[in-house]
């Protein structure tokens, strides 16, 4: 019989592992969020004038350089904390420095990913808060599973409704203008409009369905499996590594919730 | 494989989805302010790949010292796929980063005015963009003395993959010329 605490132990090393990677992706990019960078932020600092001015200070101090960079290796340090103890602290960081990164990137840094960390952190943070309360970590878990059931079943629902979905254009065109280079594989899928077309059905099917994975464990980790092959494939495609690992963290919490007898 | 019972989480769950299926229809209003767009990450939207539709370039041109300006360049770069790139895809990452600067940028144009231009260049979205442009000639020219740049942001049309001129900037001393 699983238990609410070791599971929430489980996700919080996993999150602690894709926060960690997504910790190093972001001190590679430092030369972007330096004054001269792109990101600058004596730029992006104007966004933040909506602001009351004691705010404004707080962001200033925070998220200019070199003080972003510290926030980063702080937000490293909590990471690798979490992977080996749980603990409210190193949760609570995170959340603050997550929250504080998407703000340095004007609201994500890279869109979906971000969501899904948030979801967890947001719901561990409620459950470290009421450690003694198995109820309160029963209902974090409810909360992920249904976010991450939502993510799927909603981006479903809404390629169902587009004939550009249902005749496998869509997939066709989001190759064709990927990040990445052509090769021999996304080739095949341009030249073979019927081909595209079932893996536009295949992947409706299976995000339209997900729900079902809360029934029972079984299909749960059928679910699961297909649903990290699905993550594995949108990263092949279209580069998007991060959703695998935030997606991946979410995952025990609806194993849990579909062990459940109601 | 364990039974399928149809016990009461089962009819909570249906009664949820069909009400995200129905919701689903009802046409929904982007919300708009700056404070709403700073804090989006809290409100996610799992609206992924929704349908085709234009995709923002962006392309530069350049005039060197003694020469005539370049043709229009384009501002960005196909990746390689590498197996690491499933732990650590920074430079990947950032790339989309800028894809959605541009959408951003072109959004914001699409609801200002032409007698709002002035004020547009001075948008941060806008001098983001100049920075990613100089960033991106200072990488491609530092061989070369750049005295003038300009560059433009255009829609690759879905399917037939053409491109259409969205919006073209003045022409700008370069920074170090």
């Amino acid at each position: 019989m699983l238990e609410a605490v070791s599971v929430i132990e489980w996700i919080e090393k996993l999150i602690a592992f894709a926060i960690i990677l997504q910790s190093i992706e972001l001190w590679q990019l430092r030369k972007q969020l330096r004054p001269s960078g792109v990101f600058s932020w004596e730029i992006l600092k104007k966004d933040f004038l909506i602001f009351p001015p004691w705010a404004q200070k707080i962001f200033d101090l925070v998220l200019s350089y070199p003080s972003f960079m510290i926030l980063i290796v702080i937000q490293i340090m909590a990471a690798i904390s979490l992977l080996f103890l749980s603990t409210g602290l190193a949760v609570y960081m995170l959340f603050l420095s997550v929250t504080l990164i998407t703000l340095r990137w004007r609201g994500t840094f890279n869109g979906g990913s971000d969501f899904m960390t948030l979801v967890v952190l947001m719901s561990l943070a409620v459950a470290e808060s009421f450690k003694t309360q198995s109820i309160i970590a029963t209902g974090a878990l409810w909360y992920m599973s249904i976010q991450v059931c939502a993510s799927y079943f909603i981006g479903g629902i809404i390629k169902l409704k587009k004939s550009n979905w249902r005749q496998g254009l869509a997939i066709q065109n989001f190759i064709q203008t990927s990040i990445y280079t052509e090769n021999q594989l996304t080739q095949i899928i341009m030249r073979h409009k019927k081909l595209a077309q079932f893996v536009s059905w295949l992947a409706m099917i299976f995000e339209c369905s997900f729900p079902l994975a809360l029934l029972n464990t079984n299909l749960c980790m059928i679910y699961i499996s297909i649903g990290f092959l699905f993550h594995l494939a949108n990263f092949y495609f279209f580069g998007l590594n991060r959703f695998v690992w935030s997606w991946l963290a979410a995952y025990p919490a609806l194993y849990y919730c579909s062990s459940l007898n109601l | 494989m364990d039974a399928f019972t149809f016990d009461a989480r089962f009819i909570l769950l249906l009664i949820f989805f069909i009400l995200i299926f129905c919701l689903s229809f009802i046409k929904t209003r982007t919300l708009g302010g700056k404070k709403v767009n700073l804090f989006r990450a809290f409100f996610p939207s799992w609206k992924f790949f929704e349908d085709v539709g234009p995709v923002p370039r962006l392309f530069y041109k350049v005039t060197m010292q003694g020469q005539a300006s370049t043709d229009w360049l384009p501002c960005w770069h196909q990746q390689q796929r590498k197996i690491s790139h499933l732990f650590l895809n920074a430079e990947t990452n950032y790339l989309l980063t800028c894809g959605s600067l541009l959408n951003q940028l072109v959004t914001e144009l699409e609801e200002i005015d032409d007698a709002q231009l002035d004020s547009f260049t001075q948008s941060v979205s806008y001098q983001l963009t100049q920075r990613l442009v100089q960033e991106h000639i200072e990488q491609q020219h530092h061989n070369y003395k750049v005295t003038q740049y300009q560059f433009k942001v255009s829609a690759q049309l879905p399917l037939n993959l053409e491109f259409q001129d969205i919006f073209i900037s003045p022409e700008y001393e370069a920074p170090h010329a």
